[in-house]
């Protein structure tokens, strides 16, 4: 079983297919989406301990139950523009690689199944850089649902120098 | 059989025995005249030897053997102790825990030749000049010989009942034989149930078990020794129920003998009333009775005595200790640090909102709360003896070496520390002691000629003080030269000599600990080689510990490390430094002190703060943490915090209160950020970062 959920895991991580479950959210006008399998919960907007000296994308850390979370910024993350915290910002909590990460979006707005199969984001996007933290677009008749590669956007302590 | 489950528990006990066989060959060393403690090597290898044998191990098992076979005639004084031999004896345990490190890191066993010990072992064992020949064929035999002539199947110690005596009757008439089995399980056995269940439904194909002695319950719980008899009727040869029971593992022998019921009818009808007494009684009392019936296998009739009593004493001290996986340990301590942190929250709620009844519970909570927490920090605490144990042998390896004479003396080896700690303090003090043997002890002849005695004293002392753990090492050596200190500073280029004039001698002593420093005058196997006190203190202080020195010129040197009891819950005090919260270990804190903007002077533009006459740096905490600055304040608040003997004053806007914080680490996306030494939730629900206090000084 612990087995099948690790195989299953790595596929979700790298190659979206049809029948998978994602988390959809929001950054910007932007539509999001990462396996279910990786997501823990999803929380309010807490107060976030700034860490000095951490990477500027590494928003601070948590309490998430009495254990310490570090939070990043994904929109930072991505390179996008920043906008204010609004009352829709939610935490996602994931897990990838036994390493446990908050991440800021604008908005979750649901969990859907995708029912095609997925685009590879190198041949949708141009550019190297933005591609290395997708893996694929999922059409959804026409509403697209950019897929995350979590292992590489979170995957980095290497980075946070 | 698959042994792979029973792979930790192997390695765990040979660990064991091997620490037990080095102390005991430690103090025969010490000792040769006291002959008494080879019974207990004797032992340990013969344990060693059937584990491993167990386990499919034959190189160690087969060493052992060896060494077994020169223990026995040196307890029976066939041979003669000799140095050499304890130092054949010594390499043999080398060998052995190499082999058993090798084969727990998954390589095979036979990395290492052994060929050479054996040799050596069975040219002593042997090769005795006197009558010993003839002498050693008897011990060497005892072992493989089973227990088959030790108890003679002829007077079988069991009864049968009239109804038992009915069904072999009944099965008799129809072909069936009667048979009397008596299996001896090997000694190292760990699942004796579990064998004497194979072994039963073994005989269970084969035939009906009429009877076992002991019965077969108290066989399930292991109310027997290492041998048990059953009464089977079957019509399978005695070869092929021996072949059945022999092929199940850590059987050591299965005597298999056909019943005559006439010949056993008669003692049992010339006595019946003490017959069936005397046979209920043999089996499930105490074991001492029992071995002596039966003496075991491999122990010769003088130990017999020593060796029946001395296992039952050490069983029922080992059930007193469960082995716990440190993992859960570490569960149940993190799930004390969450009971704490929400104890501490409802403390704040309840002095909010001044519910006195609240309060009134929450007190109660809080003694409930404080004996949980330190009854969970005692499970995780482990003697230092632990670590010390190890230490007897390497003394006396290294002293060997140098040719000096050492008298290693352990004090307060009960001491305990967590886990945590234990684990990571072993090198520090091999290092320390490694140091006091080569640079501290002098050679004997240069001991004499100052009037010293010969032997060295060499201390490890361990002891409570406070809420740490000191941990000490003495000698009463040459102690450490001042200037020499100073001169060899200079001459590496690691400071001027300005700077070493103004250094007082006990600071100058302290050189030692600076990163590439080494006195010794020539670099030898095993230390000087100028890795070793600065990583002794790196390794202390990064456990959150301290390292010092104290020496006197001719009378010797104490290397004293001071040790937290615990790395998980400490005592901090919470500072506020404009909206942001932090904490600073209570440890590291000298004293807290409110100063006006004025009091802060410059010295070559650094600024300082004049204490009781000391000038110590300040560090202001809102620019070297880049702390939005929000609101200004009238007063400053300076915390004196030191880190080794360096002291410096913290800026802060201000005191929050001194409180029990639980260490969370930040975890690996923040590797690299040594200014914190992790976090902690408070009982707001918020994280504060706790500050690195060392780092934070640099």
């Amino acid at each position: 079983m612990a087995k099948e959920l690790t195989t299953l895991k790595d596929e979700m991580n790298n190659v979206v297919d049809e029948g998978t479950q994602v988390v959809a959210f929001k950054l910007r006008d932007e539509e999001y989406g990462i396996s279910i399998l990786n997501v823990q919960e999803i929380r309010n907007l807490t107060d976030i301990t700034r860490v000095p000296f951490a990477a500027d994308f590494i928003k601070g850390v948590i309490n998430l139950r009495g254990s310490v979370l570090p939070v990043i910024d994904l929109k930072q993350r991505l390179g996008l523009e920043q906008t204010p915290y609004t009352e829709k910002t939610r935490i996602v909590t994931v897990t990838v690689d036994d390493l446990h990460v908050g991440m800021l979006v604008d908005a979750v707005t649901e969990v859907i199944t995708i029912d095609s199969k997925p685009v590879d984001a190198k041949k949708a996007v141009n550019g190297k850089e933005i591609t290395r933290f997708l893996s694929g677009i999922g059409n959804m008749d026409g509403r697209l649902i950019i897929m995350l590669n979590l292992e590489e956007i979170i995957g980095m302590p290497k980075e946070s120098k | 059989m698959d042994t792979n489950q029973y792979m930790d528990m192997f390695l765990d006990e040979s660990h064991e025995h091997l620490q037990q066989l080095n102390d005991g060959l430690l103090s025969l060393e010490d000792n040769m005249e006291d002959l008494s403690v080879l019974n207990d090597i004797f032992r340990n290898a013969h344990t060693l030897k059937g584990m491993s044998a167990t386990m499919g191990y034959n190189k160690i098992a087969e060493l052992t053997h060896e060494m077994e076979d020169v223990l026995d005639l040196l307890r029976h004084e066939q041979l003669k102790l000799t140095e050499d031999i304890i130092d054949v004896l010594f390499k043999c345990l080398d060998s052995l825990e190499q082999m058993v490190d090798n084969v727990g890191n998954g390589d095979p066993e036979d990395l290492i030749d052994v060929s050479d010990l054996v040799t050596k072992l069975s040219a002593l064992s042997s090769g005795n000049p006197e009558a010993l020949a003839a002498a050693s064929e008897a011990p060497a035999a005892a072992p493989a010989a089973p227990a088959g002539e030790a108890a003679p199947p002829a007077d079988l110690g069991f009864e049968l009942t009239d109804v038992e005596r009915g069904v072999i009757k009944q099965a008799q008439e129809t072909g069936l034989r009667g048979i009397h089995i008596k299996v001896t399980l090997a000694e190292t056995c760990l699942l004796k149930s579990a064998r004497s269940y194979m072994v039963m439904n073994a005989l269970d194909e084969l035939g009906d078990v009429v009877k076992s002695i002991p019965p077969a319950e108290e066989l399930e719980q292991e109310k027997f020794e290492h041998s048990f008899e059953v009464v089977v009727v079957t019509a399978a040869e005695e070869k092929v129920i021996e072949d059945a029971i022999l092929s199940i593992s850590e059987v050591e022998s299965a005597v298999v003998e056909v019943i005559d019921l006439e010949k056993k009818a008669e003692p049992a009808a010339a006595a019946p009333p003490p017959a069936p007494a005397a046979a209920a009684a043999p089996a499930p009392a105490a074991p001492a009775p029992v071995s002596t019936a039966k003496p075991a296998p491999a122990a010769p009739k003088t130990a017999a005595p020593k060796q029946a009593a001395a296992p039952p004493a050490k069983k029922s001290h080992a059930g007193q200790s469960v082995r716990v996986d440190i993992e859960k340990l570490d569960t149940l301590m993190n799930l004390m640090g969450e009971l704490v942190i929400n104890k501490v929250r409802l403390e704040q709620i309840g002095q909010t909102h001044r519910i006195s009844e609240l309060t009134e519970t929450l007190e109660q909570m809080d003694r409930v709360t404080t004996d949980l927490q330190n009854i969970v920090m005692k499970v995780r605490m482990v003697p230092v003896s632990q670590v010390f144990n190890r230490f007897p042998r390497m003394v006396r390896d290294v002293a060997k070496e140098l040719n000096k004479e050492i008298n290693l003396t352990i004090e307060g080896e009960e001491t305990e520390l967590d886990r945590t700690v234990i684990d990571e303090i072993g090198d520090p003090i091999m290092h320390l002691l490694r140091n006091s043997l080569d640079h501290g002890v002098e050679h004997p002849d240069d001991r004499e000629a100052k009037g010293k005695p010969r032997v060295g004293e060499v201390g490890l002392i361990a002891r409570h003080e406070g809420n740490n753990v000191v941990i000490m090492v003495t000698d009463d050596g040459a102690g450490i030269n001042a200037d020499k200190m100073r001169r060899k500073a200079v001459e590496k280029g690691m400071m001027t000599q300005e700077e070493v004039d103004k250094l007082d001698d006990a600071d100058a002593v302290r050189i030692i600990f600076l990163p590439g420093f080494s006195t010794a005058e020539q670099i030898s196997d095993i230390s000087g080689r100028g890795v070793g006190m600065d990583v002794v203190r790196n390794k202390i202080e990064a456990l959150s510990g301290h390292v010092d020195v104290e020496t006197h010129i001719d009378e010797g040197s104490v290397f004293k490390i001071k040790l937290p009891l615990t790395l998980a819950i400490i005592q901090a005090m919470l500072v506020k430094v404009q909206e942001e919260m932090y904490a600073i270990p209570l440890g590291s804190i000298d004293s807290t002190i409110n100063i006006q903007p004025d009091d802060i002077k410059t010295v070559q533009n650094k600024e300082v703060i004049v204490l009781r006459g000391e000038i110590i740096p300040i560090i202001r905490m809102e620019q070297t943490l880049q702390i939005p600055h929000v609101k200004d304040f009238d007063e400053i608040f300076v915390v004196v915090v030191h880190a080794g003997e360096a002291k410096a004053g913290i800026v802060v806007d201000n005191l929050i209160g001194q409180q029990e914080i639980v260490i969370k680490t930040l975890g690996n996306l923040f590797t690299g950020l040594k200014m914190f030494s992790g976090a902690t939730v408070l009982g707001d629900g918020r994280v504060a970062l706790i500050i690195d206090v060392a780092t934070m000084m640099q």
